[in-house]
């Protein structure tokens, strides 16, 4: 399927996918290539201008360069970046602006001038505070390389995240606790702490699932303690002074929490740019979902000749935006936007729903909020730490 | 009538005696040269594909005997396997005669034997046939031994015939003539005819095959089945011929077809006697016995909303197979489904297939079970082959079960192997003799229940495949009896509960267990896995609980993907039956109850 004229839907989030990287790293399933030269950088920047098109849009509340290694471009080409994105729709200074970096591949003086083209957020990939781990994910960088970056960050006034990966083999949950200690130690602001994953078409993966082998890069393979850790997770960065406000992410404060990601759990409409990129697209034809394909090269090839890149679409149905929502929605702790169901769904799908969140309620899995008690219409199905965890399936039930 | 011979072939397995079949109907004209096997004997898809022959069916054939006269040959096929041994012994009630093919290559072997013994005590003829000459490298003289030695028959009768290369089927032709006495009996008696074969037809009604003893029957007659007092008009008799032919009449010694006004062949068993509403025979002709279902298992639709057309193709099937009982049933696991009665395991299989293939039906078929006899202290005595109907076991006063005595054939080398394997399904009264230098025969007598499972599938495996079976039904022994119930949190899963004898229940409780526990998924709270007698807990596996399965990860890249995998779990969920708070994935079931599974 390719994708209908999808260019100019207004939307007021930006997601940009820059899909180069130093090395990939053994574990990672996203996008990107390898050894990317200037020139090849120069011409993605370009081409984002065109695929941005010259339509103005709404005033953009969060932009997020996401990857991939964005902060790979360096600052002058990030910086083109936003001024492309700015020419066509409004940036103001409240308008939270997210650059993903690899402590590698920046310093204190690229993240300045990053600062200065008007990123405000970084989004740090840490995942380890231990060498050995980090040298097992196959990341470029060292711990110290990391906390570093850390530091840089906090002292430009840039709001900081940093990523961490738990599960890894070998790995203790004490150990893992230590880690979170040593993240939150460091004075970042967010934590996006996440369960390894064996994604297929990863090294890993292959290693591990299609060889089959019992020892994968030196460490012995054991049945996942995914659910230790992630309780440990949850308990020991509460007790840090952190809210869980999702799944794997975790916030000082209400205004520390990404924006950006908040919105697409929240099933509002954003635009993805670059090869990869997906995009939720709100407009007279319905609710559909479209992604560029991920090659670079047709993404570059398309856009050069001024047609449209490659790109697949699926239009949803009420039962699938339901699904959407319900299954967002019960990763976050704002929980499922009821209200927002009934608008897209009809008021029966919602009072079927609602019958059966509130079975859940009795075994602790959620709570029905409202703005005010009894008032039906505001009410929100939120997840409590159990019913969190167990998303996927309460998702299921509610929508069965 | 001196005209006519009446004959049966009969072999072992893949001996030849379909091809031998079709050799003779070719030579005699019977079906054109080109045609195959298919269109006659044998013409169901499945029997061809399992390579026996379920149903006899009987052809009509003209032959210039070795003095020049005209004779009417009438071979009347049997089935091979042994759940239809009944029907094998009707078909052959018709004859007079039975050629008794030997593959050259493989000798005599346990069908040989039995089948050989069934047409002995009917009284027939017999000729022996080595077939198969055609093959290199035979040793013509040890099967002509073995004819003389282990058949007590004299090899100098023996024909030696290839139905590939057509050598030999002359002989075996003036055999049938010289050898096979003619049919007694009087065109003057009042008709006695023998029911041996019937099948259905769509707009004819049953198609009774017959062969008349006693007196003779035609168009305009008033029938009666003596078994049952049933009458009908006769609408049609005839001869089988390449088609169904015909006929004024039906006489004595004449092996032909009735039309009635009957329609389900249920209601013309075979064995059972057709005579002359008018003008009766003084009784019907011996060795009639009602076929009793063995085995008995549930059928169920996997879709729950097919259980109609589950029911339009019984009923179909059931107007063609006289031996097919049936009675609707209910679970809460699985629906609405019936109960069925089988002749046997093989009887079983192919029913299924036949409704899964014939019906477009995707079915779930529990274990097969056999019937109980069981005695309450007030006296009455129930048969019950369903756990369901279980009595309270304070009421009971003696359970008894079903025997039956098994005969295997093998080299003596894997006998003591054998023997250990009838020990352990209770086997009783082992007793084995040499059929020739090197094979036994082990004769035991066994528990049904203990053969339905895999019993033949450890013979073969331990006798490496020279190990055969037959059996005959012995009588209702006492028997230890228990049912065992699987609970699942508690709740009884009433379709997996079974009838069985005491000392298996605690081996097939665990395995179930164990099996349950490997299908059920994880669920919000721990699952306890039972299997129980009465209230006593026998077997125990716990399912842990789930605390946790959310993905880590799920960015706007990522919802698609996710929730696509959403939906295919919740297309999964429709295959689940839920039991209490517990549910059960359907394949759990299969994976419990399949067959051959111990
Ligand atoms: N070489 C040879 N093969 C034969 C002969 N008769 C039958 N066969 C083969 O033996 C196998 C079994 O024959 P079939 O007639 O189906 O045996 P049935 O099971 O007794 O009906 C088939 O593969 C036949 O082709 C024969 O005279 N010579
Ligand atoms: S984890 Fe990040 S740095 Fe590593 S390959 Fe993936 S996108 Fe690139």
């Amino acid at each position: 399927m390719n994708a209908p004229a999808s260019g100019g839907a207004p939307t007021s989030h930006l997601y940009i996918h820059v899909p180069f990287c130093v090395r990939k790293c053994r574990y990672c399933a996203f996008y990107s290539v390898e050894a990317a030269d200037e020139g090849l950088m120069d011409r993605f920047v370009t081409c984002v201008a065109t695929e941005l098109g010259s339509r103005r849009g709404p005033a953009l509340e969060t932009v997020y360069l996401g990857g991939g290694t964005p902060s790979l471009l360096g600052a002058a080409r990030i910086a083109r970046l936003l001024d492309a994105v700015r020419e066509r729709s409004p940036v103001s200074s409240t308008c939270e602006v997210t650059l993903e970096v690899n402590p590698e591949t920046i310093d204190r003086a690229g993240l300045q001038a990053c600062r200065s083209a008007g990123v405000n957020r970084v989004s740090i990939g840490i995942q380890s505070f231990v060498d050995s781990n980090l040298e097992w994910l196959g990341r470029i960088h060292d711990a110290h390389r990391g906390r570093q970056a850390v530091e840089d960050s906090l002292s430009l006034g840039l709001r900081t995240s940093i990523d961490l990966i738990y599960g890894l083999p070998g790995q203790s949950v004490r150990a893992w606790e230590e880690e979170l200690v040593n993240a939150s130690g460091c004075g970042t602001d967010h934590i996006s702490a996440y369960e390894l994953t064996w994604e297929p078409g990863t090294p890993l993966y292959r290693e591990r699932v299609q060889e089959g082998r019992a020892t994968v890069g030196g460490r012995i393979v054991r049945r996942s303690m995914g659910e230790r850790f992630f309780f440990a997770t949850h308990e020991t960065l509460e007790r840090l002074g952190f809210e869980g406000y999702e799944v794997s992410s975790f916030a000082r404060r209400t205004q520390d929490r990404s924006r950006h990601n908040l919105a697409t759990w929240a099933h509002r409409p954003y635009r993805g740019v670059g090869p990869a990129a997906h995009s939720y697209v709100v407009d007279g034809s319905g609710h559909r979902r479209t992604w560029n394909r991920p090659e670079l090269a047709a993404w570059l090839e398309a856009l050069e000749r001024g047609a449209r890149p490659p790109a697949d679409s699926e239009l949803l149905s009420p039962e699938q935006l339901l699904m959407e929502r319900v299954m967002l929605g019960l990763r976050c702790r704002e929980g499922i936007d009821l209200e927002a169901c009934r608008a897209e769904c009809g008021e029966t799908a919602v009072e079927r729903l609602l019958e059966r969140a509130s079975a859940m309620c009795a075994a602790g899995a959620v709570e029905l909020r409202g703005r005010s008690p009894g008032d039906r219409a505001s009410v929100r199905v939120v997840p409590t730490l159990k019913g969190m965890a167990l998303a996927d399936r309460l998702a299921l039930e509610l929508c069965d | 009538m001196e005209r006519i011979r009446n004959f049966s072939i009969i072999a072992h397995i893949d001996h030849g005696k379909t091809s031998l079949s079709d050799c003779i109907l070719r030579r005699t004209g019977a079906i054109p040269p080109r045609e195959t096997r298919a269109l006659l004997l044998d013409s169901m898809d499945l029997e061809r594909e399992r390579g026996i022959t379920i149903k006899s069916s009987a052809v009509t054939m003209d032959h210039v005997g070795p003095d020049g006269e005209k004779y009417l040959l009438n071979l009347i096929d049997t089935p091979g396997h042994v759940d239809f041994s009944y029907e094998v012994s009707r078909a052959l009630a018709g004859c007079e005669g039975a050629v008794l093919v030997i593959d050259a290559s493989q000798g005599v072997q346990a069908q040989t034997l039995a089948n050989m013994y069934k047409a002995m005590e009917l009284d027939l003829e017999i000729i022996p046939v080595v077939n198969k000459i055609d093959l290199p490298n035979l040793d013509i003289d040890r099967v002509l031994r073995q004819i003389k030695e282990e058949l007590g028959l004299d090899p100098a009768g023996a024909i030696l015939c290839s139905a590939k290369t057509g050598a030999g089927i002359d002989q075996v032709l003036d055999a049938i003539v010289t050898r096979v006495p003619p049919p007694r009996g009087r065109v003057e008696n009042p008709l006695k005819a023998l029911i041996f074969d019937s099948h259905y037809d769509p707009y004819r009604g049953a198609i009774v095959y017959v062969r008349v003893v006693e007196g003779s029957v035609r168009a305009g007659d008033r029938l009666r089945v003596m078994s049952t007092g049933r009458t009908a008009l006769v609408e049609e008799v005839g001869h089988f011929r390449l088609k169904n032919r015909p006929m004024a009449r039906i006489s004595a010694g004449e092996v032909g077809y009735i039309i009635s006004g009957i329609k389900a062949v249920g209601e013309t068993p075979i064995g059972d006697t057709i005579t002359s509403d008018e003008q009766p025979a003084d009784g019907p002709l011996p060795g009639f016995v009602e076929a009793k279902p063995v085995v008995f298992s549930s059928v169920y639709p996997v879709n729950t909303d097919d259980f109609e057309e589950l029911s339009d193709a019984l009923a179909k099937l059931a107007l063609n197979d006289a031996s097919l009982h049936y009675q609707k049933e209910s679970s809460s696991a699985l629906g609405t489904g019936y109960r069925v009665g089988f002749l046997g395991l093989l009887h079983a299989e192919i029913t299924q297939e036949r409704l899964e293939r014939e019906y477009n039906l995707s079915l779930f078929v529990t274990a097969p079970s056999v019937q109980y006899r069981i005695t309450m202290k007030g006296g009455e005595v129930r048969l019950i082959d369903n756990p369901a109907h279980y009595p309270d076991p304070g009421e009971i006063a003696g359970a008894e079960e079903l025997y039956i005595k098994a005969s295997m054939i093998m080299p003596d080398e894997y006998l003591g192997a054998v023997m250990k394997l009838c020990m352990d399904r209770r086997g009783t009264n082992l007793r084995h003799s040499y059929v020739s230098p090197g094979r036994v025969d082990l004769m035991v007598e066994i528990p049904l229940a203990e053969v339905i499972f895999d019993f033949y599938d450890c013979l073969k495996s331990l006798t490496r495949g020279y190990g055969s079976f037959d059996y005959e039904i012995l009588e209702f022994r006492p028997g230890q009896l228990v049912k065992l119930d699987i609970k699942v949190n508690g709740e009884a899963v009433d379709t997996l509960s079974m009838l069985l004898h005491r000392d298996r229940a605690e081996g097939r409780a665990r395995a179930i267990c164990l099996k349950l526990k490997e299908e059920i998924p994880r669920h919000q709270f721990r699952i306890a896995i039972q299997g129980a007698i009465g209230g006593k807990i026998i077997a125990r596996e716990t399912v842990s609980a789930v605390r946790k399965d959310v993905t880590a990860k799920c960015y706007g890249g990522d919802i698609t993907r996710k929730r696509k995998l959403l939906e295919k779990q919740k297309e999964g969920k429709k295959r689940m039956r839920s039991f209490g708070q517990v549910n059960i994935p359907q394949k759990a079931f299969f994976a419990v109850l399949r067959r051959h599974e111990e």
